[in-house]
């Protein structure tokens, strides 16, 4: 009974999981496919000719390396910033009293309804003004102050969490700052993994700043890059494609090995003193 | 349980807070101060400056100029705007509850530690993750009306498939089901909240002989409430603010049944160059949204389980 | 020891000083939008030109291409905006509109600029009256393709430099296939399952004002092109000819682009399910990249009034309005469009056409497709850029758009749809009204 139950619970999963699987099993194939039975009529799902071209030749073509690297560099200084800054925030508004806390976090909301492209100009004329445009400054620094959404999400993860852990802590002496980080931050494990990859996968997926903000060719990150194949006369699909894939791996690995900690359950959340 | 508009943890409101409440309340400006200086330096004047801009005509790149509520007047009377503002509201009635649905759904099916799981919430994630254009492509290619994936299944089980992308009725549910594909966000989030359920919670239960629909029930949902919460009002926002899809697969079309708010704000904006309509465009997605979002914290915060405050 | 410091002096600090005091070099921004492809055989010609330049030194800053309007935006509007700009034509007009760029023909030194050996389509968008405000180094003009393995399988003649659009029409009909291999005028030809089309296009937006002029009509009123009169009988007899194509022979697409009648999106001749159509000279590289079409081309297609008529997708560059070093950015303008440096950069590569006659000729290689290279030549004579591109031409395409594809489609009778074409760009084009 218990085998049959779990045979059916896998065919389930794989049922469920298809739609996900097939579209990018498609662009997987569709890497590897010669340039003319990418852009012909009718398309297949199938290759007829499988050739490793397109990866070596768009390589090739920029410096794609590089661009990965930077990214990474631009993802990492963001994941420190906004993983420490928002787990601060988000802690004070679940944990401590204030009269206004309402409104303060209305606000904090509020910053994050307005489309990036209007908000985008006036955020440029203030970078440049400071001098900042051409450098990583206008990707990382903001980011060390907090963003709404993952100071929310903390904030309902620590709010989750029994009382009696931080008020214990404060009557042993703690101040909320201590409490903070001696208590609240080893337990909220999950919270920051999840934040962390959010953060990180955001800032790496990220087109408009970068395009706006960096000049040299050699500081260009990887959404940059793969930007280059969208001409005016036609987007080069046998390039564009394989590169998604590569810039997408990273990603891949990094979610791969988060999961460790995500699915770990927290035993120790309950009421042990 | 709400803390917003008490002050302390709860029990009757005080008229004047303590001295351990004043002094905590110092603690709580402390430490949002990150948050607070990076509003002042970053976020606080831009977002000051698109106000202003709604109450401008600016011709961009020609010189702005100010001309008070002619704007939000216009936006009044533009059957576009109109439109738009419903094709939001139908993506995002659409996006958010299924999504949410279907990204719990996932992590429960995927929570447990069994071999090929790591692979499957991979699957599942990698969609949300992929680049607009590289997805944009595959979607077109899936929902083609002749040769597409779809249309293909559909026509193996005897159904001959819609126009999809091609076709006001079907346009915006394709995109919608684009929207749902990427749900895999929404599986990791709960995956985490899933994951800081305390266990004792779930062998008690089972101790008392309690099925998996009451261990469900009565521990995993009320437990991610939080996190369910958490999940409405951001998807909600964000659904609010899709762009890419539109502006890639279908520019709006066919016949503005995609056109998205985010989408006619981006076109007046910046390929029309009316950037004081836009910005207008753009405070009135800001108040609808923020509206919304309010009227989910007055009333749906209240049901929210929070084991915190227990 | 003091033998030795003033020896140093003497020979090691003084000359440093004088070089210090001597002329440094202007340090110059570029911006351009490029392929990859194109920013390879820039790069290289670049340091060489800034090598022979010791007067001004280049920093290069790459844009993609789809987003050039958004740098170029935010830079314009922090008055920021590089000392050399390379950008599109329908970008450049709009900028232009803006005061953004220096007036050309004013600065010392344009003079030696020699204009004439431009040809006569790719000045004009750049000129506002005498004003000359950007320079054109390249341009794409519209040529007829052709898949020279359709037309011998269907056992048509290929096209020649003296066909017209009703050659076109019958050569088309005869180059349709529906699934069944059956051509339209055969008996069970079924149209909703035609594989192959004669014509990759037909009339699908109120820029192709070249195709309706190329029938003997006008739907513009006035030369910019910003008030419209579609609804004349001559104009109707013109649109009517492009709609029948494609409902009545059904050799054209109503949707050429957007993958809907084809399944892949993109123009229908690169999918290899049109024998034959209009494209930009850049569709060469495209297709010679594709490699499994055998094709060729010929000049842009005789109108009724033996007039040919071709549209140009042009580059330029322009000089911005606050820049801190004129004379060299002027320098380094005229030396990015000299004849050699064209036919170095983009000419030989087959990246585009120079714009001007004398570096033209270089893009003309006999060791790859298509045969009939010298129709470049022809086109460039005969190419014009569209008008209006003004934001509200945008605007007013966006609009009209669902309008065309109704009218090409069957939707809506012709007469009808060219009313409320008429009516919504008159409405929309008038802000840009010159008076």
């Amino acid at each position: 009974m218990r085998a049959l139950q779990s045979t059916l619970g896998y065919a389930l999963t794989l049922l469920v999981l298809l739609p996900f699987a097939l579209p990018l099993l498609w662009l997987l194939l569709a890497a590897f496919r010669p340039p003319a039975e990418l852009l012909s009529a009718p398309p297949t799902f199938w290759p007829e000719r499988l050739t490793v071209a397109n990866f070596s030749e768009s390589w090739q073509l920029l410096d794609f390396g590089r661009f990965l690297r930077n990214s990474a560099l631009v993802a990492g200084a963001t994941v420190v910033g906004t993983v420490v800054s928002s787990s601060l925030v988000g802690y004070a508004f679940a944990v401590l009293p204030a009269r206004a806390k309402g409104v303060w976090f209305a606000l904090l909301l509020s910053t994050v309804m307005l489309p990036n492209a209007v908000t985008l100009l006036p955020t440029f004329l203030l970078f440049s003004a400071l001098g900042w445009v051409g450098t990583y400054l206008p990707l990382v620094v903001p980011h060390f102050f907090a963003n709404a959404f993952y100071v929310f999400l903390f904030r309902q993860f620590f709010r989750a969490m029994p009382r009696d852990l931080f008020d214990a802590a404060e009557l042993d002496g703690c101040n909320p700052w201590t409490a903070f980080w001696s208590v609240a931050l080893p337990l909220a494990r999950p919270a920051i993994v999840t934040v962390a990859l959010f953060a990180g996968i955001g800032s790496y997926n990220q087109f408009l700043e970068p395009l706006v903000y960096l000049t040299r060719e050699s500081t260009f990150t990887m959404p940059l890059g793969l930007a280059f194949f969208r001409g005016l006369y036609g987007t080069q699909l046998q390039y564009l494609i394989p590169l998604s894939l590569v810039a997408l791996a990273p990603v891949a690995v990094a979610f791969f090995a988060a999961q460790r900690v995500i699915q770990r359950g927290i035993v120790t959340t309950g009421g042990r003193a | 349980m709400s803390e917003r508009g008490r002050f302390g943890r709860g029990g009757a409101p005080s008229r004047a807070p303590g001295p351990l409440a004043r002094r905590r309340e110092r603690w709580f400006y402390l430490l949002i101060s990150p948050w607070l200086v990076g509003l002042l330096l970053f976020e606080g004047g831009p977002l000051l400056a698109v106000v202003a801009m709604a109450f401008a005509d600016w011709p961009f790149p020609s010189s702005p100029r100010f001309v008070g509520l002619d704007n939000f007047g216009a936006l009044a009377t533009d059957a576009r705007f109109v439109r738009s503002l419903a094709n939001s509201a139908y993506y995002a009635g659409g996006v958010v509850p299924f999504g949410l649905a279907i990204g719990l759904g996932l992590a429960l099916l995927l929570r447990r530690p069994r071999p090929g799981v790591r692979l499957f919430r991979t699957i599942v994630f990698l969609p949300a993750v992929l680049s607009g254009v590289a997805m944009a492509l595959l979607w077109g290619w899936v929902f083609n009306p002749r040769f597409g994936l779809a249309n293909g299944l559909l026509a193996q089980v005897g159904v001959a498939g819609p126009a999809w992308l091609y076709s006001e009725t079907w346009a915006m549910p394709t995109l919608i089901l684009l929207g749902l594909w990427g749900t895999g966000i929404n599986m990791v989030v709960y995956l985490a909240a899933l994951a800081a359920v305390p266990t004792e919670l779930y062998e008690a239960a089972q101790l008392d002989g309690a099925g998996r629909w009451w261990r469900f029930r009565h521990v995993s949902w009320p437990l991610v409430s939080p996190v369910t919460f958490y999940l409405l009002v951001v998807n909600f926002v964000g659904a609010f603010q899709v762009f890419t899809p539109t502006y890639v697969l279908t520019g709006g079309g066919p016949n503005d049944a995609t056109l998205t708010l985010p989408l006619y704000l981006y076109q007046s904006a910046f390929t029309y160059g009316r950037l004081g309509y836009g910005a207008a465009l753009a405070v009135v997605l800001l108040a609808c949204v923020g509206l919304l979002t309010l009227l989910q914290f007055r009333f749906l915060e209240r049901r929210v389980f929070y084991l915190g405050s227990g | 020891m003091s033998r030795f410091r003033a020896r140093c002096f003497i020979h090691v600090i003084i000359p440093l000083l004088g070089l210090a005091l001597a002329q440094e070099p202007v340090r110059l921004t570029l911006m351009v939008g490029m392929t990859p492809q194109e920013l390879a055989s820039f790069r290289p010609a670049l340091e060489a030109l800034d090598a022979a330049h010791p007067e001004f030194v280049v920093d290069l800053e790459p844009v993609p291409q789809q987003a050039f309007a958004e740098r170029a935006n935010v830079r314009l509007a922090s008055g920021t905006l590089p000392d050399v700009v390379r950008m599109d034509g329908l970008v450049a007009q709009r900028l232009i509109q803006s005061g953004a760029f220096l007036e050309l023909s004013g600065l010392p030194g344009f003079d030696a600029v020699d204009l004439d050996d431009y040809y006569p389509g790719v000045l004009a968008p750049y000129r506002t009256g005498d004003a000359i405000w950007a320079l054109a180094d390249t341009a794409s003009p519209t040529m007829l393709f052709y898949d020279r393995a359709k037309f011998d399988a269907a056992g048509v003649a290929y096209p020649t430099d003296a066909w017209t659009l009703e050659d076109m029409r019958h050569a088309a009909v005869r180059l349709t296939r529906d699934a069944a291999g059956r051509t339209p005028t055969d008996a069970g030809f079924d149209p909703a399952r035609v594989v192959q089309w004669g014509w990759n296009n037909s009339l699908t937006m109120y820029w192709q004002r070249d195709l309706v002029q190329s029938l003997g009509a006008d739907w513009c009123a006035d030369e910019l092109c910003t008030t419209f009169a579609a609804t004349e009988p001559d104009v109707v007899a013109a649109v009517q000819w492009w709609a029948d194509l494609v409902q009545v022979d059904h050799a054209g697409l109503y949707a050429p682009f957007s993958g809907a009648q084809t399944g892949v999106p993109g123009s229908a001749f690169l999918a290899g399910v049109a024998a034959m159509g209009y494209h930009g000279f850049f569709a060469v590289g495209q297709l010679n990249a594709i490699g499994n079409i055998d094709y060729d081309v010929a000049p842009p297609l005789l109108g009724v009034d033996g007039r040919r008529r071709a549209s140009l997708s042009l580059n330029g560059y322009a000089i911005a309005a606050d820049t801190k070093h004129p004379r060299e950015a002027l320098a380094l303008l005229t030396a990015l469009t000299s004849p050699d440096f064209l036919a170095e950069t983009w000419g030989r590569p087959g990246h585009a056409v120079p714009a001007r006659r004398s570096a033209a000729p270089s893009v003309i290689d006999p060791t790859r497709p298509p045969a009939n290279q010298d129709a470049v030549l022809i086109a460039m004579e005969a190419g014009a850029v569209f008008h209006p591109y003004t934001p509200a031409a945008f605007e007013a395409y966006a609009l009209t758009l669902d309008l065309f594809a109704a009218m090409m489609r069957g939707d809506r009778p012709v007469a009808e749809a060219l009313a409320e074409i008429e009516r919504v760009l008159n409405e929309t084009l008038a802000d840009d009204r010159l008076p």
